[in-house]
């Protein structure tokens, strides 16, 4: 195991202004989401459009 | 002939898997070997309680001999920031830009007085892959007893605690969060609706020895996880636990890191239909969860 890394104190301090995330290697652990032909974003695999606004 | 059901009694622990940033893991289990891994998790928490009744020590060393992280939420700055739970059918929505502003806000203010060693261990929790499994499936393995893990990762632990502690002192607010929880491979997508509403039923109690990464909207967990093959789950959860890791209303990105060792009760399953931010509807099997842990 690797233990807990060291990072340059320049580095942390960096961070103090930064909303840093949860890293984009999330979107990589899972398979691509399509993009909708339309080029809609947002839409995960096997949902679909809307058909009417109804109970809001 | 129907087709017999398993035939040795089987329990089901969301949180036991070895799973990713982006989905916990379900596994199935036996269920004497979840009976005593529950024994043992409360044994750890009666010993937190014996720590919390010693007299003599500050509250530091409290901390440093607990097992697990206590709850520093600050109160509720208002009913009306309180969140509940939807009702099973409501569409969830995005939350709104003014929520994402005061988190976001909130989480900055943290952010720049937290000590560098503590921003640093969260930082690499959050941004190494390699290092969430490492130190998530060490603390599933002892069911959450800290003191099992080799110094230098008890170390960055409880610099990872004091770092979400630091935002739950700062927050007058509840959440209700969302996290992908991927059923086993071997559950038919066919029968995943069944096997949720069995072996997730209101009232039961789900631990999680794990830190929890989890989003403020649901269709932003569900665009973490590929359900394509109809597996992943999402847990909707309401709390007052955990760190703002989103971003202000610029971004789709409504991050929130859970502590470890939290309690839940289950409120109960339904297929909750969600709004994305351009109108589009999806649906996702939702399994409610409550807070339960104890203030100790």
């Amino acid at each position: 195991m690797a233990g807990p890394k060291t990072y340059s104190p320049e580095f942390l301090e960096s961070l103090r202004t930064q909303s840093f995330e949860f890293h984009p290697d999330i979107a990589q652990q899972t398979a691509p989401l399509p993009r909708r032909a339309d080029g809609a974003d947002y839409v995960a695999p096997g949902d679909e459009p809307a058909a009417a606004e109804s109970d809001d | 002939m129907p087709r017999s059901g398993r035939p040795e009694p089987y329990a089901v622990d969301a949180d036991l898997g070895s799973g990713t940033k982006a989905s916990k893991a379900a596994q199935v289990l036996d269920v004497d070997l979840h009976e005593a891994r529950s024994e043992q998790r409360a044994g750890l928490k009666d010993l937190d309680a014996m720590v919390e009744s010693m007299p003599g020590l500050t509250r530091m060393q409290r901390d440093r001999e607990r097992l697990m992280p206590r709850s520093t939420t600050a109160e509720l700055g208002d009913e009306r920031m309180a969140r509940r739970l939807p009702a099973p059918r409501a569409v969830r929505k995005p939350i709104s830009a003014r929520q994402r502003n005061a988190r976001s806000k909130a989480r900055l203010e943290v952010q720049r007085s937290m000590p560098l060693t503590q921003l640093g261990a969260q930082y690499e929790l959050v941004s190494e892959p390699q290092r969430w499994s490492e130190l998530n499936d060490q603390l599933s393995a002892a069911t959450g007893d800290v003191q099992a893990l080799p110094d230098k990762d008890q170390e960055q632990i409880r610099r990872i605690d004091r770092s979400i502690q630091s935002y739950e002192r700062a927050n007058d607010r509840g959440h209700v969060v969302y996290s992908n929880v991927r059923m086993p491979w071997y559950i038919n997508p066919g029968n995943v609706r069944g096997f949720l509403q069995n072996n997730f039923k209101a009232g039961q109690q789900v631990s999680f020895d794990r830190y929890t990464f989890a989003t403020h909207q649901l269709h932003e967990a569900a665009m973490l996880a590929d359900d394509s093959d109809g597996r992943t789950a999402v847990f909707e959860i309401e709390t007052r636990r955990g760190a703002y890791l989103g971003a202000s209303d610029k971004r789709d990105v409504t991050h929130h890191l859970l502590p470890r060792g939290l309690d839940f009760e289950i409120v109960g399953v339904s297929e909750a239909p969600f709004r994305y931010p351009n109108g589009r509807l999806g649906t996702r099997m939702v399994i409610q969860l409550r807070d339960t842990t104890p203030e100790l």
